[in-house]
């Protein structure tokens, strides 16, 4: 910035000292060899500039590249976060209005999303649902279908006691 | 016949679930894309918005990126007018008083011949230098407001680039996220750094000579000042089709391989997309469909807001290309080639300056666009 300043001063110095010189200069026969001194000044103030620049530019683009990666991740996290909780309302309102022709309340259940990573290191989905030991003859049934409605694989743990139920709510 | 009710029962239980499936309680777009767009995330980008299209949003009573994009073009129509009408003032005053000394000019050249050679000479260089007293002021005043322009748009950008450029990248494009990060922030940085240490002594020595070539014809400037304008508006023409070109065939590249990452990703929600079907499976659609909204949002209020920058200066800067034109022509007219000349000089160093505002601007307009409309991989 500097040394592009003091070249544009200089030449700009230089542009005016010398039409200033040309015009006083008294003689018309002086003019021709004037302009000659004069043009070479003029060459000499544009030249100089070379040495005198120094402008640093920085194209590097790492901490826009960690931003970034950052960035993703947050929404990434945000838009799953969001998705998880819309998918837990669906669930357990799909389970409920399903469950409740086996005669089972919405609190007797409880259905959660869980995810498990693949050996090929790909991560899926799938559905637990903890029912009363009473719902055990059917739960192949329930699993396949409430599996086709939601369009997971629907998982089925059942409980036995009281006892059992509490613990496994108050474990949750 | 059995086959056959067999069949439409079978469509019946199919039509049961396929309603049951579709009452799943949807996401609506708009209203997540709002709230994500609300939180703490994007407090820097709306922080880093240049003052002058923050002013105009203010204005205008806009507080978030839906509504600004939202703005309907009566709107900025009326900004554009505002705009026009609160700067004309100094113009039109300006080229009241060139047009005086035109005809002063004009009036003592003409009578020249009765008064002796050398007084419309001794009064054509008083008018030339009272022109460029008028004029020197507003242009440098425009030099100085475009260097703060570009300062700016140029913090902005640090901020708004990897921002958009994460958005693309949760918005299944990862790869061309990345090029559209690493290109554009570089060329934004070289471009910034080249117009923080460049752009005002450049324009200024441009300006200086164009004057001095006109005020002293003698020492044969003129062809220099052709020549670095021509240098600056073929460097800035072929830097642009490179950039863009380039930008252009990366993404064209980087939307197959964008397919490829977003399987090897370690993000889940594009993870998860292929486990479910069903309800879930909409939902999950549903808010990958959020995602891309955001990505437009984004993406053309970046575009919105490089335009709200750039906006008050280039209406400023044509406005005082309009004096000088106007005038310059006013003279030709009437037959007062130095002032003719000397205000087309100004002119054409503001010319200069409108091309790279305008350059800096639509580099940044053009990537974002190309981006937002890019082939979305996944």
């Amino acid at each position: 910035m500097q040394g592009i300043q003091s070249w544009c001063y200089t030449l700009f110095a230089g542009v005016l000292f010398s039409g200033i010189v040309l015009m006083l200069t008294p003689d018309e026969r002086y003019r021709p060899l004037m302009r000659v001194i004069l043009g070479g000044f003029l060459l000499v103030c544009m030249v100089t500039w070379v040495g005198q620049i120094n402008v640093k530019i920085d194209f590097s683009a790492g901490d826009a590249e960690r931003q970034r990666e950052q960035t993703a991740q947050r929404a990434e996290e945000y838009f799953t976060g969001r998705a998880m909780a819309l998918s837990q309302r669906e669930t357990e309102k799909t389970a409920a209005e399903y469950l409740a022709d086996y005669g089972i309340k919405p609190g007797e259940f409880q259905i959660y999303i869980k995810t498990e990573e693949h050996p090929d290191g790909t991560k899926g989905l799938y559905l637990l649902l903890y029912l009363p030991q009473r719902a055990t003859e059917h739960s192949l049934v329930i699993s396949r279908a409430l599996g086709y409605r939601l369009g997971a694989d629907v998982r089925i743990e059942t409980y036995g006691t009281e006892e059992a139920w509490q613990y496994r709510q108050k474990a949750d | 016949m059995r086959t056959m009710i067999k069949g439409l029962l079978m469509a019946a239980v199919c039509l049961m679930i396929m309603g049951n499936i579709a009452s799943a309680e949807m996401p609506d777009p708009a209203m997540e894309a709002e709230q994500y767009l609300a939180g703490e995330d994007w407090q820097a980008v709306r922080e880093s918005i240049p003052p002058q299209a923050a002013e105009k949003m203010a204005e205008q009573g806009i507080s978030s990126f839906s509504e600004l994009i939202a703005m309907p073009a009566e709107e900025l129509w009326q900004m554009v007018q505002n705009e026009v009408k609160e700067v004309l003032d100094a113009p039109v005053r300006v080229l009241l008083s060139l047009l005086g000394a035109v005809l002063l000019c004009a009036v003592v050249k003409g009578i020249g011949s009765t008064l002796g050679g050398g007084v419309h000479q001794v009064f054509g260089a008083i008018m030339t230098a009272f022109a460029v007293t008028l004029l020197i002021r507003p242009v440098m005043d425009c030099i100085l407001s475009l260097h703060t322009v570009f300062a700016d748009f140029s913090l902005f950008l640090t901020v708004y680039i990897p921002v958009f450029a994460g958005i693309m990248t949760t918005a299944g494009q990862p790869m061309t996220g990345a090029i559209y990060n690493v290109l554009l922030f570089g060329a934004c940085q070289g471009v910034n750094g080249l117009l923080q240490a460049a752009f005002v002594p450049v324009i200024s020595c441009y300006l200086s000579l164009a004057v001095a070539a006109e005020i002293v014809p003698q020492m044969g400037l003129r062809d220099l000042v052709a020549g670095i304008k021509k240098v600056i508006t073929w460097g800035l023409g072929v830097t642009m089709t490179v950039f863009v070109a380039l930008l252009s065939l990366q993404s064209a590249i980087a939307g197959g391989g964008d397919n490829v990452a977003v399987k090897a990703t370690k993000f889940m929600l594009n993870s998860l997309i292929p486990g479910v079907g069903g309800s879930l499976s909409e939902l999950f659609m549903a808010t990958q469909g959020c995602v891309q909204l955001v990505k437009s949002t984004v993406g053309a209020a970046g575009i919105a807001i490089a335009a709200l920058t750039f906006l008050p200066v280039v209406v400023r800067v044509i406005l005082w290309q309009a004096v000088t034109a106007c005038g310059g022509f006013i003279a030709g007219m009437l037959g007062v080639e130095e002032l003719s000349r000397l205000l087309k000089s100004v002119g054409s160093a503001l010319n200069v300056m409108l091309a790279i505002a305008l350059y800096y601007a639509m580099l940044f307009i053009v990537s974002t666009s190309l981006m937002i409309l890019a082939f979305k991989g996944g």
